[in-house]
C-alpha cells in the first residue's frame, strides 16, 4: 500500500456538524431539554477533608426538592475510568460518600422544578462536620500516618490498604544503569516541576438523564467514552446495560476531561432515578474547577552519554500527586516511562514512579497524558547534554531518537508496537531551515533589555493504544456502514468527535473506499443501544483507530455491494472498482478496463432491495494492531522583557508527521490548538490550593484562571505549519494522528527558546515573569539553570528513601 | 454556597428616570447603583454582597452626559466606557484615559460598565484610576437633602479610603466624573502590566507631565495595584520635577517608587514583582507622556 | 415577588415576559426563549459565551439582568441567519475550519458581527481586540481569525 491520489483526504470540505454549530443549533448536554425536566445542584464541600457528623434535607425537601446524600446511593467502590484492564485499574470513588476528600467534593445533591429553586434548596441544607487533618501537598500526605484520605482501596476484588497517602507506585528497570553512568562522560540531572493546569473546556461538565418507565435510564452526558458510562452505569445502578442507553451528544470541549465518566453523570444518574423524572445538571465553572486537572509530575531525571552523543544510562524518579480520587494514576506512571523510553534511545534505564493522594481535584489526562510533562524534561535534558558535548541541538537528536524498525510504547510498558513510519529527520531539516536556525545566536550573544531566542523541541503521540499483542488498555472501535437505496451511506459508530473532526475524517474514508461523493455519507446519530463498544476517543486514536476500524467496515460493505453489483454487469468481483461520478451525484461501479459498463451504487441498491437480496451493510468490531507515533517538532522563538520578564511569543515553526493528512483545514486547526495551550502550559496556567482553607487560590472564577488570548498568540503570518510526507503502512489509507502530538513538545520548546534569550535555563513550569525577572537577578554569567525553589526536607530523594522504609 | 449561573438573593430593581428618584431610592436600606453591574453582579454572584434594592441609573438622561467645554470635560455617570473609548476628545485629548479604557476588560464588558463604576468600584487595580488621578480628576457626588438634590464636588485623589472603599455615604452616589483640560505642553500615558492582555493590571501606572523646554516642569504619577488604594507617588514625582530627562535619570527617579507602595502578594503576582515592575512601568510610561508632551527623544547619554 | 413586565425583542419577534429582578438574561433567553445557542462557560464575564448583541452591541447576558434588557433588540446567534441564508461570517467559520468543539462559537460570531457592522474592514489587531472577550479553548484562534478577515473580504465585495 502507498500513497496515491485521493478524492477528499487532503481536502478541505465544511465539516458536517457545522452547520449546527454556526446557527446556534447545535445540541450540547446542557441544551438538552425534556419535558417535565428537573434541574439538578451538586452540594460540594467546603472542607478539604471532612466526614458528615450529620445532615439535614429537610428544608429542601420541604421546598419540593429531591435529595440525594451518601444513603440514597449504591454503596459501592469503582473507578471512574475504565479504559485500561479490571487488573490495573484501582478503585476508591463512591457516587456519593459520608466522607470529602478535598473542597469542592460533592457529597449531596438536590433536584427541583426549576434551577433557582434547586439552588435554594441546595442553599438550605445543613450539615455538621467532623474536619480531619487536610494534606495539601504530596510532602504533608506522605508524611500522615493516620487520618488518611483513603484507608484502603481495591483492586479487583482485593482490599488494599494505604500507606501514607500513597495511591500506587510502578518500577521499571532496563539493562544496567550503574554500569551505564559509568560508561558516561557527561551527566545532567536536574528536578522538574510541571503545573496542575486545568483542563477549562468551555462546556462544564454536564449531563442530562432520563428514568425510562421499563426501569432503565436513558444518558446525554458529556463524555469521550460512550461505552464504558454505560457499562459504569449499569454496573452501579444494576441496570441491565440494554436498559442504559447512552447518546452521543457533542461536548464543549474536552481535552482528556471526558474519557473518565465524571462523576456528574452518576449523580446525575442516581437523582434522575430518586425524582422519577427526567433531571438535568449543569455544573457553574467554579463546581467544575474541583473536578479536574492535568497531572502535575515532579521528576528527577538523570541522563549520561558518551563524548559522542551516544546515551547511554538514564534514570528518572517520579512524584505525581494526583488529588483525592485515583482516575487511573497507575496507568499514567506507566506512560510517563513510556513516553521517556520511547523519545530516545537508551539502553540502560531506571523508572520509579509514585502516586501520593492530596485533598485536591483529582488529576487525570489532559492532552498529552504525561508526555508534555515528561517531554519538558527529558528535551531540557537534550538540549543540555548537546551542549556540554558541544553538539548541534538537531544532530544530537537526530542520533538519538528512536525511530523507523524501532520499537514504541504507545501507552506504557504493556503497549508496544513497530514503527513504520518516521518523518522525524524531515520535520526537523524543514523545520530548521524555516525558522532559521542557522542563524540562531548563543545567549552570550544577547544583550540589552529586550532578547530574542530560538528554541526548538520535539515529540510525538501515539496513534491509539492498540498493539500487535493486547496490553493494559482496551482499544477497539465498532462500526456499522450501510449503503441505502438512494446510493447515500450511513455510517454508525459510537466513536466521538472532540472538534478535531474525527467523524468527518471517517466519512472521507467511508467515501474514498467505496467511490461516493463525500456529502453523499451521513454520520448517524449514535447512543449506546444502536452502536458496539468503543474504547472512548482518546490518545490521538480517533483517526487512525476510529477511523481505520470504520475503513475496514466500508471494505466489507462494500464487498457486499460489489457482490450484488457483479450479478447485474455480470463480471467477476474482482473485476469491478468504484469511483464518484460528479456529474450525476453519485458512485458507481464498473468493470475495470471496459468502463463503458457501469451502474450507479444506487442502482445496484434499488435492484438488490427489489430482488430480495438484501442490503448492502456490514457491521464489526476492529481493532488495530499497532501504535504508530505521530511526531511532532516545534521552532519557537520568543523575545523576553528581561525587565518585567514578560515573554511574547514571535514565531512558531510547527511540523507534523500524521502520514497522509485527511483534514488539512483541521489538522492545523489542531496544531494551533495544541500549540495555544502548551505555550499556555509553558507561561502561565497553574492552579494553586491555598494551605489554609485548601480552596482553590483563584476561587474557581475564571477572572483568575488565565489562559492565552488572541493578542498574546503569533499571527497567522507568523505560525508556519508544514506536514511531513509520509505514509503510514498501518493506518487507514496511510494516516496516523495528531491531537496530543500537537501540544506534546509546545512547553519544552517554549522554554528552550526563553534559554536561547536568557542563557537560563527553567526547569519548573510555568514559566512565570516572577520567575524569569527573579533568575535573572539571581544569574551572573553565562548558563545558569533555575531550579523551582526546593525544601530541603522533601526532596524527591528522600521520598523516596522514605517509600523503602515501609 | 452560591453559583455563577444563577441569583438567588431577592432584591427589587427600580429603573430609575430621574436622579431624584434614583437619590429618593439610594436612601433606603441596603440600596446600591447599578451601572453596568460588571462588578456588581459578580459580588452577588460569589455572595460578596447581598443588596435589597438596585438602583438602575442607566436610564437617567440627565446622567448621559458628554460634554467638553470651557477647558473641562464632564462624563456622566450613565456614560458607558465603549462610548467614551471612540469619542475624539478623550482619543485626542486625554490619551492615557482612552489607553487605560481601551485596555480594560473586553468589548462586552466595556459595553455595559460605566467610568463611573469603574471609580466607585474602588479597585485597587480600577485600569481609569490612575489615568483620571494624573489629569487632577474630580468627581461630582450628589445626595438628597429633603427634596433638594445637593452635589459636592471632590478631588479623585481623596475619592478611595480602602479596598472597595470611598468617601461616598449612604444615600450618595456619583453623578459624573469632571476631568479638566490638560494644560499646553503636557502629556500623559497609561501603562499596565498583567498576566494576559484581556486581564486586570498586576500593577498598572500613569504618567502626566508638564514640559518647560526640555524640562519635566511638572509630574504627577499615580500607581495602582500596589497600596490598598490607587496612589499618587510623591517622591517620584519630586524627583522627576525639574529634571532634564535621560534613561538613566528617569530610571533612578522610577526606581523611588517602592517608597511609596506597599503591595501584596496574591493569586495574580508577587509584592516584590509589583514593586519592582512598577518602577520599570512608570518609566515605560514616561517616554510616551514625554513625547506627547512635545519633548524630544530622549537619548542615553 | 416583585415580578415585573418586561418587553424584549429577540431576533425580530416580540416578548412580552414577567421576570423577577434576580433573573439573568442569559437564563430568560436560554430556558423561557429556548434559544439555547447561547451558552454559559464561566458566570463572570470572562469567556464570553454568553454574548448576544444588544441593539447591535456585544454584551454578556450572563451579567445583565433581564429586567435592564427590557425594551431592547436583542440578537442571539439563532437570528443571524436570513431566509435560511447563513450570514457570510457563519459561511467562513465553516470554510476556514474555525469551528472544533462549537462551543465559542455562537458568541464567537456575534461579537464578530458587531465589529463588522461597525468597521467592515477592519485590521488583524481590531480583529483581535474584538474577539478578546471571546474564549475558545479549542482553536488557538488562528482558523478564526482567517475566518472574520475572509468573512469582512465577501462582506465589502458584497457592498461594492
Ligand atoms: C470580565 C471582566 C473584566 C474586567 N476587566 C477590567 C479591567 O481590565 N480593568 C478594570 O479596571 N476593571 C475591569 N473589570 C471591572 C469592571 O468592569 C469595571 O470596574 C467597570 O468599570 C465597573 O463599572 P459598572 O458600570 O459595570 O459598575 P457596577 O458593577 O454597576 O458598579 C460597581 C460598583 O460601583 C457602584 N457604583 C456604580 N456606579 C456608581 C455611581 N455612579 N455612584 C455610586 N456608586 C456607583 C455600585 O454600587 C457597585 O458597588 C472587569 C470586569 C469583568 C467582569
Ligand atoms: S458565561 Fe458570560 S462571559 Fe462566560
Ligand atoms: S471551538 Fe471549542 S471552544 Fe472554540
Amino acid at each position: 500500500m502507498e500513497k496515491r491520489d485521493y478524492h477528499y483526504l487532503g481536502k478541505d470540505f465544511p465539516r458536517k456538524d457545522g452547520f449546527a454549530r454556526v446557527t446556534g443549533k447545535e445540541v450540547y448536554p446542557s441544551d438538552v431539554a425534556l419535558n417535565g425536566m428537573f434541574f439538578g445542584k451538586i452540594l460540594r464541600s467546603p472542607h478539604p477533608h471532612a466526614k458528615i457528623k450529620s445532615i439535614d434535607t429537610s428544608e429542601a425537601e420541604k421546598m419540593g426538592a429531591v435529595c440525594i446524600t451518601y444513603r440514597d446511593v449504591p454503596d459501592k467502590y469503582f473507578n471512574v475510568r475504565l479504559v485500561s484492564v479490571p487488573r490495573s485499574t484501582y478503585m476508591d470513588w463512591q457516587i456519593l460518600s459520608n466522607k470529602v476528600r478535598q473542597v469542592g467534593e460533592p457529597f449531596a445533591a438536590v433536584a427541583a422544578e426549576t434551577e433557582e429553586l434547586a439552588q435554594r434548596a441546595a442553599e438550605s441544607v445543613k450539615v455538621e462536620w467532623e474536619i480531619l487533618p487536610s494534606y495539601l501537598n504530596t510532602e504533608d500526605a506522605m508524611n500522615a500516618t493516620e487520618n488518611l484520605i483513603h484507608d484502603h482501596v481495591y483492586l479487583e476484588d482485593e482490599k488494599i490498604e494505604i500507606k501514607n497517602n500513597i495511591a500506587c507506585m510502578r518500577e521499571l528497570t532496563e539493562g544496567d544503569v550503574t554500569a551505564g553512568f559509568k560508561e558516561a562522560d557527561v551527566i545532567v540531572e536536574n528536578e522538574f516541576v510541571t503545573p496542575r493546569v486545568y483542563h477549562c473546556q468551555l462546556e462544564p461538565r454536564s449531563s442530562v438523564c432520563k428514568p425510562e418507565p421499563d426501569g432503565g435510564v436513558t444518558v446525554w452526558p458529556s463524555t469521550q467514552a460512550l461505552h464504558n458510562t454505560r457499562i459504569l452505569i449499569g454496573e452501579l445502578f444494576d441496570i441491565p446495560l440494554n436498559k442504559v442507553n447512552v447518546v452521543r451528544v457533542t461536548g464543549g470541549g474536552h481535552f482528556g476531561s471526558g474519557i473518565h465518566t465524571n462523576r456528574v453523570i452518576l449523580i446525575n444518574v442516581a437523582l434522575a432515578l430518586k425524582a422519577g423524572t427526567p433531571v438535568k445538571i449543569i455544573p457553574d465553572r467554579e463546581g467544575d474547577i474541583y473536578e479536574h486537572c492535568r497531572y502535575p509530575v515532579r521528576y528527577t531525571l538523570k541522563v549520561g552519554a558518551k563524548k559522542d552523543g551516544t546515551l547511554v544510562a538514564g534514570e528518572m524518579k517520579a512524584l505525581v500527586d494526583i488529588g483525592s480520587h485515583h482516575i487511573q494514576a497507575f496507568a499514567f506512571l506507566g506512560v510517563l516511562v513510556g513516553w521517556w523510553h520511547s523519545l530516545y534511545r537508551c539502553k540502560n534505564l531506571k523508572y520509579k514512579g509514585i502516586a501520593v493522594y492530596t485533598n485536591k481535584a483529582p488529576s487525570c489526562a489532559m492532552q498529552g497524558y504525561g508526555a508534555p510533562q515528561v517531554t519538558f524534561g527529558v528535551e531540557t535534558t537534550m538540549s543540555m547534554l548537546a551542549e556540554k558535548l558541544g553538539m548541534d541541538y538537531l544532530e544530537f537528536r537526530l542520533k538519538n531518537y528512536v525511530g523507523l524498525g524501532e520499537t514504541f510504547w504507545g501507552q506504557g510498558p504493556t503497549v508496544r508496537s513497530t514503527i513504520r513510519s518516521d518523518g522525524v529527520e524531515e520535520l526537523i531539516t524543514r523545520g530548521a531551515e524555516l525558522i532559521g536556525w542557522n542563524n540562531r545566536q548563543p545567549p552570550e550573544k544577547k544583550t540589552g533589555r529586550y532578547r530574542r531566542g530560538i528554541g526548538m523541541a520535539r515529540g510525538f503521540h501515539t496513534s491509539g493504544t492498540g498493539a500487535p499483542v493486547p496490553g493494559e488498555v482496551k482499544d477497539y472501535t465498532t462500526a456499522m456502514v450501510k449503503i441505502n437505496e438512494d446510493g447515500s451511506v450511513d455510517v454508525l459508530t459510537s466513536l466521538m468527535d472532540q472538534g478535531g473532526g474525527t467523524l468527518d475524517a471517517a466519512a472521507k474514508l467511508v467515501a474514498e473506499e467505496l467511490g461516493v461523493p463525500f456529502d453523499k455519507v451521513g454520520i448517524s446519530p449514535a447512543d449506546t443501544r444502536s452502536t458496539g463498544y468503543d474504547v472512548c476517543t482518546h490518545a490521538t486514536r480517533g483517526v487512525y483507530c476510529g477511523g481505520g476500524a470504520v475503513l475496514e467496515v466500508a471494505r466489507k460493505a462494500k464487498e457486499v455491494l460489489l457482490e450484488y453489483a457483479s450479478r447485474i454487469l455480470e463480471a467477476p468481483v474482482h473485476a469491478l472498482k468504484t469511483r464518484p461520478d460528479l456529474e450525476r451525484e453519485q458512485g458507481e461501479v464498473y468493470v475495470d478496463g471496459m468502463e463503458e459498463k457501469s451502474i450507479t451504487i444506487a442502482e445496484v441498491a434499488q435492484t438488490a432491495m427489489n430482488n430480495d437480496w438484501g442490503t448492502a451493510i456490514f457491521a464489526k468490531s476492529h481493532r488495530m494492531i499497532a501504535c504508530p507515533p505521530a511526531f511532532t517538532t516545534f521552532f519557537v522563538e520568543v523575545e523576553v522583557d528581561t525587565e518585567t520578564g514578560r515573554v511574547t511569543i514571535e514565531r512558531v515553526v510547527a511540523g507534523s508527521d500524521a502520514g497522509v493528512v485527511i483534514n488539512p483545514s483541521l489538522a492545523r486547526g489542531q496544531i494551533h490548538g495544541g500549540f495555544y495551550r502548551g505555550a499556555g502550559m509553558a507561561l502561565l496556567e497553574d492552579t494553586h490550593y491555598d494551605e489554609k482553607t485548601g480552596r482553590l487560590t483563584n476561587l474557581g472564577l475564571l477572572t483568575d484562571y488565565k489562559m492565552l488570548g488572541p493578542e498574546d498568540l503569533p499571527d497567522e503570518e507568523h505560525f508556519q505549519t508544514f506536514f511531513a510526507n509520509t505514509y503510514e503502512p498501518t493506518g487507514p489509507m496511510g494516516a496516523k494522528g495528531i491531537g496530543e502530538a500537537a501540544l506534546n513538545p509546545v512547553p519544552a520548546a517554549v522554554a528552550s527558546a526563553i534559554q536561547n534569550a536568557t542563557g537560563i535555563w527553567f526547569t519548573k513550569l510555568p514559566i512565570l515573569p516572577e520567575d524569569i525577572v527573579k533568575a535573572l537577578r539571581q544569574k551572573k554569567e553565562g548558563i545558569a539553570t533555575f531550579e523551582p525553589e526546593k525544601d530541603k526536607n522533601h526532596t524527591i530523594e528522600r521520598e523516596f528513601l522514605k517509600i523503602r522504609s515501609f | 454556597m452560591s453559583s455563577s449561573r444563577i441569583i438567588t438573593q431577592d432584591f427589587d430593581y427600580i429603573k430609575a428616570v430621574s436622579l431624584g428618584e434614583a437619590l429618593e431610592s439610594l436612601a433606603k436600606d441596603g440600596a446600591r447603583v447599578f451601572a453596568g453591574g460588571t462588578d456588581l453582579l459578580n459580588k452577588i454572584k460569589t455572595a460578596r454582597d447581598n443588596p435589597k434594592l438596585l438602583v438602575d441609573i442607566t436610564g437617567i438622561e440627565e446622567l448621559k452626559g458628554f460634554s467638553f467645554s470651557e477647558g473641562c470635560l464632564l462624563i456622566g455617570a450613565a456614560v458607558r466606557l465603549s462610548f467614551l473609548e471612540d469619542e475624539k476628545v478623550i482619543t485626542e485629548r486625554y490619551p492615557a484615559l482612552h489607553e487605560a479604557i481601551k485596555s480594560l476588560g473586553s468589548v462586552q464588558i466595556r459595553n455595559m460598565a460605566t467610568l463611573a463604576g469603574n471609580l466607585c468600584n474602588a479597585s485597587p487595580i480600577a485600569d481609569t484610576a490612575p489615568p483620571l488621578m494624573v489629569y487632577d480628576a474630580e468627581v461630582e457626588i450628589s445626595r438628597l437633602h429633603n427634596t433638594r438634590i445637593e452635589k459636592r464636588i471632590i478631588s479623585l485623589k481623596d475619592f478611595f479610603t480602602g479596598p472597595g472603599q470611598t468617601v461616598l455615604q449612604k444615600g450618595e452616589m456619583v453623578t459624573g466624573v469632571r476631568v479638566p483640560e490638560p494644560m499646553a505642553s503636557s502629556g500623559a500615558a497609561f501603562g499596565k502590566i498583567a498576566r494576559v492582555t484581556m486581564d486586570l493590571a498586576k500593577v498598572n501606572c500613569a504618567v502626566w507631565l508638564k514640559r518647560e523646554e526640555a524640562v519635566v516642569a511638572e509630574a504627577r504619577i499615580a500607581v495602582g495595584g500596589a497600596a490598598p488604594v490607587p496612589v499618587r507617588v510623591e517622591k517620584v514625582e519630586k524627583a522627576l520635577a525639574g529634571m532634564r530627562p535621560s534613561s538613566k535619570r528617569i530610571s533612578q527617579a522610577a526606581a523611588l517608587v517602592g517608597e511609596n507602595l506597599s503591595p501584596i502578594s496574591d493569586v495574580r503576582s508577587t509584592a516584590k514583582y509589583r514593586t519592582d515592575t512598577a518602577s520599570v512601568l512608570i518609566r515605560d510610561t514616561f517616554f510616551p507622556a514625554w513625547k506627547r508632551s512635545g519633548g524630544e527623544e530622549i537619548t542615553d547619554e | 415577588m416583585n415580578e415585573r413586565q418586561i418587553v424584549l425583542e429577540v431576533n425580530g419577534k416580540e416578548y412580552k415576559l414577567t421576570v423577577k429582578p434576580n433573573e439573568l438574561l442569559i437564563n430568560v433567553l436560554r430556558e423561557r426563549l429556548g434559544l439555547m445557542g447561547t451558552k454559559y462557560g464561566c458566570g463572570v464575564g470572562e469567556c464570553g459565551a454568553c454574548t448576544v448583541l444588544m441593539d447591535g452591541n456585544p454584551v454578556l447576558s450572563c451579567q445583565m439582568l433581564a429586567l435592564s434588557a427590557s425594551g431592547s433588540k436583542i440578537t442571539t446567534i439563532e437570528g443571524i441567519a436570513q431566509n435560511g441564508r447563513l450570514h457570510p461570517l457563519q459561511e467562513a467559520f465553516l470554510d476556514e475550519g474555525a469551528v472544533q468543539c462549537g462551543f465559542c462559537t455562537p458568541g464567537m460570531i456575534l461579537s464578530a458581527k458587531a465589529l463588522l457592522d461597525k468597521k467592515p474592514n477592519p485590521t488583524d489587531m481590531e480583529i483581535k481586540e474584538a474577539i478578546r472577550g471571546n474564549i475558545c479553548r479549542c482553536t488557538g484562534y488562528i482558523n478564526i481569525l482567517r475566518a472574520i478577515k475572509t468573512a469582512s473580504l465577501k462582506l465589502s465585495e458584497r457592498s461594492r
